[in-house]
């Protein structure tokens, strides 16, 4: 009979709290463009934002230093969200089918503000969902690929993987509609 | 990368939404105020919970651990509690609204412990990392959904690169790749990008720059010294068999799956490592294809063994040139090839396997020249062939079979079997260092161990990975997840950080819930059977149930039993009986005092499962009879049986009723009936206790192997055919269907918020429903 136990090493002394004011103006731009990459239109990205930021401020007491950076508690939260919207607008899609699905009447309202933007909205809500939330978190959230890692329990290497697939795939969609 | 066009559409925020928000989110923070001053009726409350909250630190400064002890909520809540200085709060910006909420910073905080108090579960902070999460119920079932998961999976295939520093380990999470110069180190994961529960197989080219693994439909191929993937190369299924050619200028791929109709035919690719293109249409075989491999030298002979018929497996084996797909002997190795194949160094003869005897043919004249004994087990099974790179010896490893060691001196027309080195079963993979001086197997699909080739010593081993789960169930906090496994390991994980937090490692083969943790989370039980293949022989060495004390990590005690008796332990809910239910007969111990613990009932009837009602008074049997299934249920008070009888409608020795589930309210009891072969052969079967009679039945796709109530009693939770199916309770109408993840154990937490499931990947999923 061998019956041996190991034991985790004693946890870090955790991290201070965080700078509330100093987490607004640094990550309400990135929340922002995150929707924006992620929804594709600029009224209900700010909807969106605002929600994140009112669940996050609710429930700032739950959160803990120790268990992960603000960004990574921040964007959880925004990726419920996201998902609580596009559960709500498509109540009777599963989750992995209407995410992937392009909202037309949206894109085509969003061409006539701006035919380009629009043009790159078009091409990434064509992206199956966890492709675009990852390009939504680079690009529109500006977060290191280490960051998304955390926020989306991807290993690093396997977001940049994803990110230079997809980012690829869409330059040749970009460069072919140009 | 060239990603411009996606850096240039980032825009700010407006500036009016920006301010609009700001002060809005200072209104939140006022309206918050507000509950301050209600909820501050309850500070006695709040007292409580913080000298709970000294009381866990002192406990936990003195060594404790925390598991099953003191709820991590509350320490959790405690760490808090200084928040007069490094309370959350924005600071100044336009002052005034600030100003107030600094003011309020340490009555937010103090009364964060009263709201925290008050919150359901699912609301806990100490799963920050998890979503808030819901009550399973009957209306929200079709809103189920994976939430996290849990264990680094199991193992198919492994391999060393051609240098021998690495080990590369295929499973269902990627390519493992640990230092042979360290194996204790932590691994470096090459994901996939599939997780999904389909064989794994992996090849290394000749110089050890590419490693290629099957991922879902088709090969994924990466550089192994960046982790860099260099290219995914599409397969019209699972892809089961890769191998490169000696030059390294060639990956040949293979696959096919048992489900598939009679006349599916396969390709077998060959594709050029400079462009990652084929160069011509690739051969279509009639079966999935087993193996690859291609012969030493220069000629691009590839062999291939596949079976003829997916429905009725006929192992065949060719041989095919590549450069112009012309057969080279494929006539003499009908009904001979078999799962794996290896050529002798020299590449004039190959050798394949099937049903643990091994053939060589000279890959010329196709004779055949030599042909190992056939295990005398009928269940083994041989899967991989390795041999060693002086030509001298084939490993092979086989399901109920173990490790062999066949020699290919002396007698040149029959293997001489060398005294097996290894005490092994269930082995699928084995390979040689590419020295020679080593033999790595995986035993369970979840223990990794390597050997000295010479000595048969075991040299290292890594138990990092999981077999077949045996047992899962949260911790009574539910802030962990106790699992076993088959490879005899113990883990408890953290649900919020995904990690492993403690192991317990035993030598026991532990089948389904052959373990159990107690509802207290102070010990954990398990049945210590060895399963050992030495030579040609198959044994069993059953070692009793041990008890092992969570806080300490030492067994506490060795219930002993007869030999041959074995099986499904489970403690009843006070933790003051323990039930073994299974081979041979079933036994019942009373707990209650520490170091005498004494046998209070025997049964001798081989069963399948026992289960504990609720209130642990009445105990019920799912029984295996010669000719059919059988219930028993006894009273424990009194005590007295109160029921036995046949499950009506079989009479059939290959029915069966792997498990039973109790109601909450113990008036109902769920059995899974199987029975094969017969119409509906597949049922799910509740029994009234009160009039003693089978009721309500619904007819199932496939095998069920385990199911559970809602902690509510409204639901059922069945595992069939790898994927959960929730039932409603009374009606037995389909509620919803899980995702396939492979599943067939499966639990509830005590809230009922989460569902656990574990199965034949190795994996552990939390699935719920979110706000």
């Amino acid at each position: 009979m061998d019956t041996r136990l190991t034991s985790p090493p004693p946890a870090e002394a955790p991290p201070e709290a965080p700078d509330w004011d100093a987490l607004y103006t640094v990550w309400l731009p990135r929340v922002y463009n995150y929707f924006r990459y992620r929804v594709g239109d600029d009224p209900l990205a700010e909807d969106l934002t605002a929600t994140t930021f009112i669940k996050a401020w609710r429930s700032r007491v739950d959160y803990d230093p120790a268990l992960g950076a603000v960004s990574t508690w921040l964007f959880a939260i925004a990726r419920h969200v996201a998902a609580d919207h596009f559960r709500s607008r498509l109540p009777d899609l599963p989750l992995v089918d209407f995410e992937t699905l392009p909202d037309e009447d949206r894109v085509e309202a969003v061409v006539e503000q701006h035919a380009e933007h629009a043009a790159l909205i078009r091409l990434l809500l064509a992206l199956p969902s966890r492709e675009r939330e990852i390009i939504a978190l680079k690009y529109g959230a500006e977060m290191t690929n280490r960051a998304i890692a955390a926020v989306t329990g991807l290993t690093e290497s396997n977001v940049g993987t994803i990110l230079h697939r997809t980012v690829h795939t869409l330059r040749k969609q970009w460069d072919s509609q140009s | 990368m060239n990603d411009d066009f996606l850096h240039n559409h980032r825009q700010p925020p407006r500036q009016d939404f920006a301010e609009s928000l700001r002060q809005r989110l200072h209104e939140e923070d006022t309206h918050m105020t507000t509950e301050v001053i209600q909820l501050t009726t309850e500070t006695h409350r709040t007292e409580e919970l913080v000298q709970r909250g000294r009381e866990a630190e002192r406990q936990s400064a003195n060594g404790h651990q925390p598991s099953g002890r003191i709820p991590r909520r509350v320490r959790a809540d405690f760490s808090r509690l200084p928040a007069g200085t490094d309370s959350p709060g924005f600071k100044p910006r336009a002052g005034a609204w600030l100003t107030l909420a600094l003011a309020l910073a340490a009555m937010l905080a103090l009364i964060s412990l009263v709201i925290i108090g008050r919150t359901p579960p699912a609301g806990d902070p100490a799963r920050a990392s998890l979503p808030p999460l819901l009550p399973i119920t009957a209306e929200n079932a079709t809103r189920v959904r994976e939430i996290t998961s849990m264990g680094k999976g199991n193992l198919h295939q492994v391999a060393y690169s051609p240098d021998g520093s690495l080990l590369a380990l295929a499973g269902t999470r990627g390519v493992w790749l640990h230092t042979t110069a360290d194996l204790t180190a932590p691994a470096r994961l090459l994901e996939g990008t599939d997780t999904s529960f389909i064989k794994r197989v992996l090849a290394w080219s000749p110089d050890g720059s590419l490693l290629a693994m099957s991922d879902g439909d088709g090969t994924r191929v990466w550089n192994p010294v960046t982790g860099g993937v260099v290219t995914d190369l599409e397969y019209p299924t699972q892809v089961t068999a890769l191998a490169f050619s000696p030059d390294g200028t060639e990956l040949a791929v293979g696959g096919g799956a048992w489900d598939d109709p009679d006349g599916t035919t396969y390709p077998v690719q060959v594709w050029k490592t400079q462009t990652w293109q084929q160069d011509q249409t690739p051969v279509q075989l009639g079966g999935r294809v087993n193996a690859l491999a291609f012969q030493p030298g220069e000629d691009g002979l590839l062999a291939i063994a596949f079976d003829l018929s997916a429905e009725a497996p006929t192992w065949s084996l060719m041989l095919m040139r590549t450069a112009d797909k012309t057969m080279h002997r494929n006539e003499y190795f009908d009904e001979e090839g078999g799962q794996d194949l290896a050529f002798s160094p020299d590449g004039a003869v190959i050798y394949s396997n099937q049903r643990s005897r091994i053939v060589g043919w000279n890959v010329d004249t196709g004779e055949q020249v030599i042909e190992s004994q056939a295990s005398t087990n009928f269940t083994a099974y041989d899967l991989s062939l390795s041999i060693n790179p002086a030509g001298t010896e084939i490993a092979s490893a086989s399901v109920n079979g173990g490790l062999k060691i066949w020699s290919l001196t002396g007698d040149t027309s029959r293997f001489q079997t060398s005294e097996v080195q290894t005490s092994l079963e269930y082995t699928t993979s084995v390979a040689y260092s590419p020295d020679g001086s080593q033999l790595v197997t995986l035993e369970y699909a979840g223990l990794v161990q390597v050997w000295d080739a010479q000595t048969g010593d075991e040299v290292a081993s890594i138990r990092d990975y999981a077999g077949n789960i045996s047992a899962v169930k949260l911790t009574p906090d539910q802030q962990q997840v106790f699992v076993a496994d088959q490879t005899g390991t113990l883990r408890f994980y953290d649900v919020a950080t995904e990690e492993e937090a403690r192991r317990f490692e035993t030598d026991a083969t532990l089948y389904r819930d052959m373990a159990d943790l107690s509802a207290d989370g102070s010990l954990i039980a398990y049945s210590d059977l060895n399963i050992r293949v030495v030579g040609t022989n198959y044994q069993t060495q059953n070692q009793g149930v041990r008890l092992i004390d969570t806080l300490s990590g030492e067994v506490q005690t060795t219930l002993n039993v007869p030999d041959g008796v074995w099986g499904t332990v489970r403690f009843n809910p006070d933790r003051n009986q323990l039930l073994l239910t299974g081979t041979n007969g079933s036994r019942l111990w009373d707990l209650t005092l520490p170091g005498q613990y004494q046998t209070i009932f025997t049964r001798d009837t081989t069963s399948y499962d026992g289960a504990f009602s609720a209130d642990g008074q009445i105990l019920a049997f799912s029984d295996g009879l010669s000719n059919g299934i059988g219930l028993t249920i006894y009273d424990l008070l009194k005590p007295e049986q109160i029921y036995v009888g046949d499950y009506p409608d079989v009479n059939s020795a290959y029915g069966s009723s792997p498990a039973l589930a109790w109601s909450p309210d113990g008036r109902t009891i769920a059995l899974p009936i199987n029975v094969e072969p017969a119409v509906p052969g597949y049922r799910l079967q509740l029994f009234d206790i009160e009039s003693k009679s089978f009721t309500s039945t619904t007819s199932a796709d496939a095998y069920l192997y385990d199911l559970v109530y809602s902690p509510d009693g409204s639901m059922l939770a069945v595992t069939v055919n790898g994927r959960v199916t929730l039932y409603d309770a009374t009606t037995l109408d389909v509620l919803a269907e899980l995702p396939q993840s492979a599943a067939y154990l499966v639990n509830f937490s005590a809230d009922g918020s989460m569902l656990l499931t574990g199965g034949w990947d190795g994996i552990v999923r939390i699935w719920g429903v979110t706000e």
